[in-house]
């Protein structure tokens, strides 16, 4: 049932958004697009990394190209939302600056047997810092709408409760990997999985809702 | 015996996550708040705006009487008593004096009686009571009806002369059918206007219709005209419903509903 759950069901759950937007694409535009964008790459890297580990074959270096391109995307979607041309810079900068620390992250630190935890937790933390930032200057703005309607805020609330709450995990990734074999049989091993699991389905639920909200940011 | 790290990573996690969530709820609350006191502010300014308006009515509307029974009392007696001389001097002329003085001089004071008479009532319509303010809308419609160029119906209910209408509300009715009647002519190019009254408890229903060229599609684009503003002012201020019903029929139609009491 875990392995269900982890292996199909959580993956699957990106379709859902990915549904919403075709049915509202005619509403979700500019920034929402990207985020379109974001999880049609997601989907894809899921659907291969489900195949490779069908056919036995490994699939964690899936993650190292998935780390760069999910974080250029998303710092793509957050330089449409800031308005501040000093923050605009310093997102630009982090978009050159975090590939190139991964690439070196793969060659010389982490390669494509272990987990990508030092840029995978460095990802999270630019996305906790990006989020908080435009959370922060959207307050400030006059507000023109309810909170509830604006499909921003439930993008970033999805961001925010996913890569806040997953750093922990992202941390210790490869102390959980090196203890696959022997802590297997801990529940509380699953358990760690199937958190995480619920944090991406949260995550992918919320920026549907974004989605169906994006009729009101016209 | 060491620490479950495993069980560490899932408290975090859901430290974490309940720590978001709440920001969230905050963020929510106060962003409503906020939201909430700013619609107070813009309501409030409205209202003012509105207050405003009205003050500007109601004073523009007494200055307006003032200067009419001015007219009417000071410059018309004045004129009347001009007259008398004119007549009294005549009767005591010598063969010198030129006789068609007196009746040219009778004639234009005569002239300038009826204009300051006109102008008198144009400025304050003499409304009081039903009977004042139906006789008001006829001369109102007579004076439309000889320019000729347009027709106006009246359509009255026979009861209405029994019903009291107060005199500011008489006012005001009598402004916004004024307002509409000059909108047609200047805008609608209309042939016909046709005004119907109905009286059903304590309400007076009104109906004003017209055959020109109708309302703009925009209904904030007429909205927007002084004219319009002024007819909302003055009907808000009898506290009177209205609306504009058959939007996409020909030719422009107000109802308006006035409570009487």
């Amino acid at each position: 049932m875990i392995n269900l759950f982890l292996t199909y069901i959580v993956p699957g759950s990106v379709f859902f958004p990915i549904l919403v937007f075709l049915l509202h694409r005619k509403t979700a535009t500019g920034a929402l697009v990207l985020l379109f964008g974001y999880l049609v790459m997601s989907a894809i890297v899921n659907i291969t990394a489900v195949v490779l580990a069908t056919l036995h074959h490994r699939n964690l270096w899936l993650l190292h190209v998935y780390t760069v391109l999910e974080t250029v995307i998303l710092l793509l979607f957050f330089i449409r939302l800031i308005p501040a041309r000093r923050a605009k810079t310093v997102v630009w900068s982090l978009m050159i600056l975090f590939p190139v620390a991964c690439i070196v992250n793969w060659l010389f630190l982490q390669n494509s047997s272990n987990f990508n935890t030092y840029t995978r937790s460095i990802e999270a933390i630019i996305i906790i810092g990006v989020s908080a930032y435009c959370w922060v200057s959207s307050s400030a703005e006059t507000v023109r709408m309810r909170w509830t309607d604006n499909p921003v805020n439930w993008v970033i609330s999805g961001l925010l409760l996913y890569f806040a709450s997953a750093l922990f995990l992202f941390l210790f990734s490869n102390y959980l990997l090196a203890n696959t074999q022997t802590k297997a049989d801990d529940p509380i091993w699953d358990i760690v999985w199937v958190t995480h699991g619920f944090l991406l389905v949260i995550m992918y639920i919320l920026f549907g809702i974004g989605f169906i909200k994006s009729k009101n940011a016209r | 015996m060491p620490d479950n790290l495993y069980y560490l990573i899932v408290v975090g996690m859901l430290g974490v996550f309940l720590l978001i969530a709440l920001m969230i709820m905050l963020q929510v609350r106060n962003q409503n708040k906020l939201l909430y006191q700013q619609q107070k502010m813009t309501e409030a300014e409205i209202a003012h705006q509105k207050d405003l308006l009205q003050s500007v009515i109601t004073s523009q509307e007494s200055e307006r009487q003032r200067i009419g029974a001015d007219l009417h009392d000071e410059v018309g007696s004045v004129l009347s008593s001009l007259r008398l001389l004119i007549e009294k001097h005549a009767q005591t002329r010598t063969e010198n004096d030129d006789p068609s003085f007196t009746s040219q001089s009778k004639s234009l004071i005569d002239r300038v009686i009826t204009n300051v008479r006109q102008i008198s009532h144009n400025l304050s319509p003499r409304i009081s009571g039903s009977y004042g303010f139906f006789d008001a809308i006829h001369e109102l419609a007579d004076t439309v009806n000889q320019s000729g160029s347009i027709r106006l119906k009246l359509d009255f209910d026979e009861n209405i002369a029994e019903l009291p209408i107060q005199e500011n509300t008489a006012m005001a009715v009598y402004r916004v059918l004024a307002e509409l009647i000059n909108n047609t002519i200047k805008h609608a190019r209309a042939e016909n206007i046709n005004i119907s009254v109905s009286v059903m408890n304590d309400k007076m229903d009104m109906t004003y219709t017209d055959d020109g060229i109708g309302f703009p599609a925009d209904r904030h684009q007429a909205g927007r005209g002084m004219g319009m503003q002024n007819i909302e002012s003055r009907l808000n201020m009898i506290k009177a419903d209205w609306q504009f019903p058959q939007k996409n029929a020909k030719g422009f139609a107000m109802k308006i509903a006035v409570p009487l009491k």
